[in-house]
């Protein structure tokens, strides 16, 4: 019996040993990906689009970067699968300020005005300041029309009152954020009702006087293989899609763009 | 079909098990069973058999889960969303569960030799009484069992169920038994219908399907817990192989520690009542 527990632990070793070499070759394959060329993508509601996207180098100029992104963000406005809100959830333990910003920027081209940054630590969130001056000048790298644009940066979630849907917002937030806020809205609810006039609908009126609502899409960094929310508040993931992308340090315009694209050629039934 | 699957394994899965069990085991795996009225287009069969063949596939997971020592499985087998599907289909989802059920109760002598509990998470409220009844007399026969738990969400929504926490913390403070102020984030877990358990460790969605929204469920707060999408209910076995070990890495990776669940407040006897009436 001793042996063959041997050969069990041994066999284990192993198999640990290539999955951890798939892991790191998934990883690389991911870094040196070509960048996109011509793509056809299936669209919902019987339409088909052939998007040709304009191949975009690495290191290409903004002026490029910031038309295809435009361009993107005006197709899937029109076939009604640009998100609203659009939750990052950073599961990397370093975050890299200026490449987020970046990011903010692509989504921002797009049309997406209101982004949340989440890790579960709540880095992001304690660079608050430090988000808020370098956000300054991604106003320039705008599109013309987007300059006018205030942009706004919170932490955790915010009362009606105090959000403006005109301006670009952004949200840091960290897994304290969504219990509390529930916690809180509880708290208020049961001051205010009876337990038997308290039913969904009730909790999700108080729920929606906070800011930022549920997201449509959550971009998951950093995990190529597998999925975690990492403590994003529950009650604002009910229809949400997923996606992974690759590392937020590594990830390139045509990642974010094939993620767009994804998420609007897929389709949700909503239970029935 | 029976719930206890008792098979032999074949070589491999033996050899598999037994290399997997040299790692560490998750303690609780969650299941969303999807993908079942494809698998039946697929086979050119009626949706209802695509569902039966689910639930024969469902037991020998659980079969797997025994064997390898996962302690508590939870299945997410209709969800309140899923009653605005055709009354047709909705109806022969119950007269499936009836039977599935029934069936459960016939074997509870064998759930009680295995030692396993059920526990049925969801607003059972809405479902017809009889299957009510069947549903809390599959709780109360085998409430005694601690080896392993299985909870099947039947009825349930995440959102259902943080309303209905805050609903039974409105009781509570109605009936001087607490004060606003003692409403915390603990109070409101205590109040769950999955206070009992601990948080999945691994969620898996069968089916296949690529970049999925999470289905309005998993409300345990926080904890980080990995979920993989694998195909289709068929090929599990295989697939669970790779599953496990990318799970186990995945527990380096992360380095969060997870809140400790905490069962000294027992509430759950008048949600049992309550749902009995």
């Amino acid at each position: 019996m001793g042996i063959l527990r041997l050969l069990y632990v041994i066999l284990h070793f192993f198999i640990t040993y290539i999955h951890n070499l798939h892991v790191a070759l998934s990883e690389l394959v991911d870094r040196i990906k070509p960048v996109i060329k011509d793509r056809t993508y299936h669209w919902p509601a019987d339409c088909h689009v052939l998007l040709t996207a304009t191949t975009v180098k690495l290191g290409a100029n903004i002026k490029d970067e910031s038309l295809l992104l435009q361009k993107i963000g005006s197709e899937l406005k029109r076939l009604d699968k640009l998100p609203i809100h659009v939750a990052c959830l950073l599961t990397e333990t370093d975050v890299n300020i200026d490449r987020m910003i970046v990011i903010i920027q692509w989504f921002v081209s797009m049309g997406v005005y209101c982004i949340s940054l989440y890790d579960h630590e709540g880095c992001i969130a304690s660079c608050q300041d430090e988000i808020k001056i370098k956000l300054k000048g991604l106003v320039e790298n705008l599109p013309n029309g987007l300059r006018s644009k205030s942009i706004a940066v919170y932490k955790g979630f915010v009362k009606k009152e105090f959000f403006s849907s005109d301006s670009i917002n952004i949200f840091l937030m960290n897994h304290y954020d969504g219990k509390s806020l529930f916690t809180q809205v509880a708290q208020r609810i049961v001051d205010e009702l009876n337990y038997s006039q308290i039913d969904q609908s009730v909790v999700e009126q108080a729920i929606n006087q906070f800011y930022p609502k549920e997201p449509e899409l959550m971009v998951q960094f950093g995990s190529l293989l597998s999925n975690t929310t990492l403590g994003y508040s529950p009650w604002h993931l009910r229809l949400t899609q997923m996606m992974r992308a690759p590392n937020h340090t590594r990830l390139r315009v045509d990642h974010i763009v094939s993620t767009m694209l994804e998420y609007g050629s897929c389709q949700q039934r909503f239970g029935k | 079909m029976s719930w206890i699957q008792e098979s032999k394994l074949k070589w491999y899965e033996t050899l598999a098990v037994n290399v997997l069990k040299c790692g560490s085991i998750p303690k609780h795996v969650a299941f969303i069973m999807d993908g079942n009225r494809r698998f039946a287009n697929k086979s050119g069969v009626k949706k209802i058999e695509g569902h039966s063949k689910g639930f024969d596939k469902l037991t020998e997971v659980l079969h797997w889960c025994l064997l390898l020592g996962v302690n508590e499985v939870t299945v997410y087998a209709f969800s309140i969303e899923n009653f605005r599907r055709s009354e047709e289909e909705v109806d022969q989802l119950m007269s499936l569960a009836r039977e599935k059920f029934k069936r459960l109760l016939e074997e509870k002598d064998k759930l009680n030799e295995h030692g396993i509990s059920i526990r049925v998470i969801g607003n059972i409220g809405l479902l017809p009484a009889d299957l009510q009844k069947l549903v809390v007399e599959s709780m109360e026969s085998t409430k005694s069992n601690t080896e392993a738990v299985l909870n099947i969400a039947f009825s349930y929504t995440s959102r259902e169920e943080m309303t209905h926490a805050v609903r039974e913390v409105a009781w509570g403070v109605q009936e001087d038994l607490l004060k606003i102020d003692d409403i915390t984030e603990d109070l409101i877990q205590k109040c769950l219908y999955t206070r009992h358990s601990l948080q999945p460790d691994l969620l898996i969605r069968t089916s296949g399907e690529k970049h999925s929204p999470l289905p309005k469920k998993l409300t345990c707060p926080g904890g980080p817990e990995e979920f993989v999408r694998r195909e289709t209910t068929a090929n599990k076995r295989k697939h669970g192989q790779d599953r496990e070990v990318s799970q186990q890495n995945g527990s380096e990776r992360i380095s969060y520690k997870k809140p400790d669940s905490d069962t000294s407040l027992d509430l759950s006897d008048p949600f049992i009542v309550s749902n009995l009436c």
